[in-house]
């Protein structure tokens, strides 16, 4: 009989180049090994959403970054739903037959995946999204338009969405240096800095589960696309994933009202994050509870490792080594027990 | 989770910070120096370097500010 599950955090920052989960849902494979390992997975959109793809798993808890933030500080717990009905934003800036591209997005997870999708809103205005790198050379990005994002969203909820996966327009640079690097699967995913602004905006205000999907014109064909890029080259949008994960994202309810079966932030047993990125706001409240962190090699844009912050980490050089230390510690093993040489104590 | 600020006068700020970090937990004092500059929506410490015996921390965030004009679209 196998242990009761541990509630286990997994973290991959996105807009940091990591070499693992950088790209199109490249950290699923990640996700799905770490939910075996611990039976209980919490997780955000950059994980799970492979644009196309997807992959559904009663396991994984799909928290969208600003609410994972506020449960890995122990001020929101998570109550599971078997599904909810999920209202699409659309950007006024997206052009006429990429909406409908999207529209028919919803229209097929409504018809061949039982999904409860929609209504569908447009905003008043463009909501003129930016891209920037910071001086670490990750991405972040911006919004001239917050208040007319918050009031589509808000008017989505008043017509009974329980979650919204918003869509907005993103420049287009084809011939850029940057895509180029990305589509051959190097570089910083140039658009995940300002999705995550994006979707942190509208969670805050409104407390639901939200999610975000680029709009962007298809690119041409390139034979050498590297695999972990690939997914987003499939299809015409990249809201497929997000509907799916958003169909089964949990409540987010304050901590102090949790119920007996919420998935409270003090059952957490473990996180799994980037061994070069521990200085996010979630992985470091986590730390700072005393949770233990397994610090996975993830090469990535920056070097904020736990020597740096003075953390304790248990350091897992694979993927297959972190599900290791997910199962030693979901069993109750000292991982130093399965360490070679074995100290004595006197 | 909701928020008493404003949706018309609502703005992003970007804000890239240095900070001499004190012995303890960083959250705190990293919200402590962000909040000067609006409501944190999104940061992380991005570069962590000793100087002296003292720790840097290079912040980058996004924080939320209100506007003294509601911001037309």
């Amino acid at each position: 009989m196998s242990a009761a599950p541990l509630p286990t955090l997994l973290v991959v920052p996105s807009g940091i180049g990591c070499e693992r989960g950088g790209y199109a849902g490249d950290a699923l494979p990640l996700a799905r090994l770490l939910a075996g390992a611990s039976g209980c997975l919490v997780t955000h959109p950059n994980v799970m959403n492979a644009a196309s793809l997807y992959w559904s798993d009663q396991r994984i808890h799909y928290v969208e970054g600003y609410a994972l933030d506020r449960f890995c500080a122990a001020e929101l717990a998570l109550r599971p739903r078997r599904g909810r009905r999920v209202g699409v934003l659309l950007d006024a800036g997206i052009e006429a037959q990429l909406q409908w591209r999207h529209r028919q997005v919803a229209d097929a997870a409504r018809a061949s995946l039982g999904l409860e999708v929609g209504p569908v809103v447009t905003t008043d205005v463009p909501l003129g999204v930016s891209l920037r790198l910071g001086e670490s050379g990750i991405s972040w990005g911006g919004l001239e338009q917050p208040g007319t994002l918050l009031r589509a969203g808000e008017s989505l909820v008043q017509a009974g969405a329980e979650a919204i996966a918003v869509v907005t327009r993103f420049p287009d640079d084809p011939d850029s240096a940057s895509l180029a690097a990305y589509r051959a699967g190097g570089g910083v995913d140039a658009l995940a800095g300002a999705e995550a602004v994006i979707s942190h905006l509208l969670v805050r205000r409104l407390g639901i589960p939200c999610a975000h999907s680029p709009a962007l014109a298809p690119l041409p064909l390139r034979e050498d696309l590297d695999p972990r890029a690939a997914a987003e080259e499939l299809g015409f949008t990249f809201l497929s994933c997000v509907l799916v994960g958003l169909s089964r994202a949990p409540d987010l309810i304050p901590a102090a009202e949790a119920r007996a079966t919420d998935l409270h932030p003090d059952a957490l047993g473990a996180v799994v994050s980037v061994a070069d990125a521990l200085g996010g706001a979630g992985v470091l409240a986590c730390a700072e509870r005393g949770l233990p962190v397994i610090a996975l090699r993830n090469p990535c844009a920056l070097q904020v490792n736990a020597a740096a912050l003075d953390l304790e980490v248990m350091p897992a050089d694979s993927a297959l080594e972190a599900a290791g230390l997910v199962t030693a510690l979901r069993e109750g093993l000292s991982p130093s027990a399965l360490r070679h040489p074995s100290r004595r104590l006197g | 989770m909701a928020v008493a600020m404003d949706a018309n006068r609502l703005h992003l700020k970007g804000l890239e910070l240095q900070l001499t970090a004190t012995a303890g937990a960083l959250s705190p004092q990293v919200l402590g120096a962000l909040a000067r500059h609006g409501t944190p929506l999104r940061w992380a410490i991005t570069a962590c370097c000793r100087q002296g015996g003292q720790r840097l921390l290079s912040v980058e965030a996004v924080v939320l500010a209100e506007s003294s004009q509601a911001m037309q679209p």
